[in-house]
């Protein structure tokens, strides 16, 4: 298993130097979970986080995941319906690693979804872009490449990838 | 009373007056006009295209809707506040408190899930030669004093009553302990129900939204040929999880299907079977606990025939005491009837908004204040 081997080379899951690295293979959702919370641990506020890769392949789990590490209270669902939902996080607790070097900023979890979207110009028909950037948002959205033409420099692609045995999952980050 | 309904929250632009008395409710006047067509150029969903063309037919349509009656067509206005697309939604609430200010009629904020619900206590039209709309602008029934009605059977709900709402953006159970008194009991935890069948439907190349070819391929198919999974089917809480399942059918043709033609029919035919399963086994694990008298079905995947033949019969070997049957099928899509329904059972009991303050609410939970 990956996670074995990566333990032996010192690198933990999700570690800042994983993050860094290109590929993570994540073979449960246990380790997902992981990987989710320290990569929420870097996130200062302004971040714009793009999902890309096929149906089923955890792209609503990461951004639930990532909402449940920022401290979202309400249920995060698939926003392939109403294209994007708006969720407010709590502020972390002082002891919380999450509060290293975010202050206060971070208040609000963006979660678009382009699944449904005939176009990039689209996202910006409901609203969406004022919400990318802004420095008290994080923004997650699925299905990033349909409208890769109006996400902002600098944003954090993932793209997920299904394994041939069907359970594990290739991140690739870039 | 009479109700002029405004639906404005995807892409289905409705209209309706609707005759409330007492407990009873029946369609006056209906008019939609749809944008099915226009999407499928755009190959998806244009929020902007949406709000502008439902802005185009809003004046005409009301003009059609209200003749030579004008303020004198209506007593109250029924507009969906939520949850829906913002600026689709933006377009019926401001047509919605123009009318108010601009005739002083009372208006009231209805919630869409709300609305579906409605659609059960709607009279049902015996003679109807309703179609689903798909072309620009369609009259069905429109005015006819000739029309006779039935009652439907449970168009006088006993209380409390279940909800199973399940569309393309919802899946929620919903407990209703008067008309108007909403209690959310369970939800998706992920993807609406719909929304699995309209990808499972993608998955398989059947277009988009290919939730109704999902349905109409599993007619032939073995629902038994594929042990796909029932998420969450065990679990103590009324909560609903579709994305596993949904995940499970891209698996299946990942991993044993790489190549080759897998057999579409036993797909969908188990694929429904799984997503059935659950919503039946759901609904009937809410109701031996709050015991409701009526159990309703609401919303688009009402229309799914197997859901329907499934939960009427679940209720009447396990539940015996409760009345169940689903709604008309053609009030299980958009429709405005509905919402001028639900805001009829709102204003008799004087659940007004202001004009002045309303505004759309593109998230709005059912039961949320």
């Amino acid at each position: 298993m990956k996670r074995k081997k990566a333990k032996k080379r010192g690198i933990e899951i999700g570690s800042p130097r994983e993050i860094q690295s290109r590929e993570v293979r994540i073979a449960s959702l246990k380790q997902l979970r992981i990987f989710v919370k320290n990569f929420a641990k870097t996130l200062r506020g302004g971040e714009v986080i793009a999902l890309s890769g096929p149906l089923g392949a955890g792209k609503t789990t990461f951004a639930q995941l990532l909402g449940k590490a920022l401290g979202v209270g309400e249920r995060i669902t698939s926003p392939t319906f109403t294209l994007m939902h708006i969720h407010r996080t709590r502020k972390p607790l002082p002891s919380s690693p999450l509060a290293k070097g975010r202050g206060e900023r971070l208040s609000i979890l963006v979660h678009i979804d382009a699944y449904r979207l005939a176009n990039a110009r689209a996202l910006q028909n409901i609203g969406a872009l004022d919400y990318l950037g802004r420095p008290d948002t994080v923004a997650v959205v699925e299905w990033a490449e349909k409208v890769r033409r109006v996400l902002p420099r600098g944003t954090r692609w993932i793209n997920f990838k299904i394994k041939s045995d069907g359970k594990s999952r290739e991140l690739r980050i870039s | 009373m009479r109700i002029l309904g405004i639906e404005t929250s995807c892409d289905e632009t409705a209209l309706a007056i609707v005759e409330g008395k007492g407990e009873r409710v029946r369609v006056a006047r209906e008019l939609v006009a749809s944008q099915v067509k226009i999407h499928k150029k755009y190959g998806g969903v244009v929020p902007e295209v949406a709000a502008r063309r439902h802005a185009e037919v809003m004046p005409w349509m009301l003009k059609k809707m209200l003749g030579r009656e004008r303020a004198r067509a209506f007593d109250v206005i029924a507009v969906t506040a939520g949850p829906g697309l913002i600026t689709s939604l933006r377009v019926g609430v401001d047509t919605a408190r123009s009318l108010a200010y601009a005739w002083g009629k009372p208006l009231v904020a209805v919630n869409h899930l709300a609305g579906h619900i409605a659609a059960n206590f709607i009279d049902e039209i015996t003679n109807t030669k309703y179609q689903i709309p798909n072309t620009k602008f369609q009259i069905p029934n429109s005015n006819r004093k000739s029309l006779s009605y039935k009652p439907f059977a449970i168009s006088r709900a006993r209380f409390p009553a279940l909800a199973l709402v399940v569309s393309g953006g919802h899946t929620e159970l919903v407990l209703m302990r008067d008309h108007g008194v909403y209690e959310l009991l369970g939800a998706t935890r992920d993807d609406a129900a719909g929304e699995a069948f309209d990808k499972v439907g993608k998955l398989l190349g059947l277009g988009y939204p290919g939730g109704p070819a999902v349905a109409k391929r599993a007619e032939k198919g073995d629902p038994h040929a594929i042990p796909f999974p029932r998420p969450m089917i065990h679990s103590k809480d009324f909560d609903f999880s579709f994305s596993g399942l949904k995940t499970a059918v891209a698996q299946y043709l990942d991993v044993q299907h790489p190549v080759g033609h897998p057999d579409i029919a036993d797909i969908c035919a188990s694929f429904q079977e799984a997503a059935v399963d659950v919503l039946v086994e759901k609904t009937i694990r809410a109701a031996r606990r709050v015991k409701p008298k009526t159990i309703l079905l609401a919303g688009g995947v009402a229309a799914n025939k197997e859901l329907r033949k499934r939960l009427g019969i679940e209720v009447a070997r396990q539940l015996p005491t409760a009345n169940c049957r689903p709604p008309p099928m053609k009030f299980t899509t958009d429709n405005a009837a509905m919402i001028a329904a639900a805001g009829y059972f709102m204003a008799r009991k004087k659940q007004f908004a202001d004009w002045r303050t309303l505004e759309p609410r593109a998230n709005w939970e059912i039961g949320a204040e």
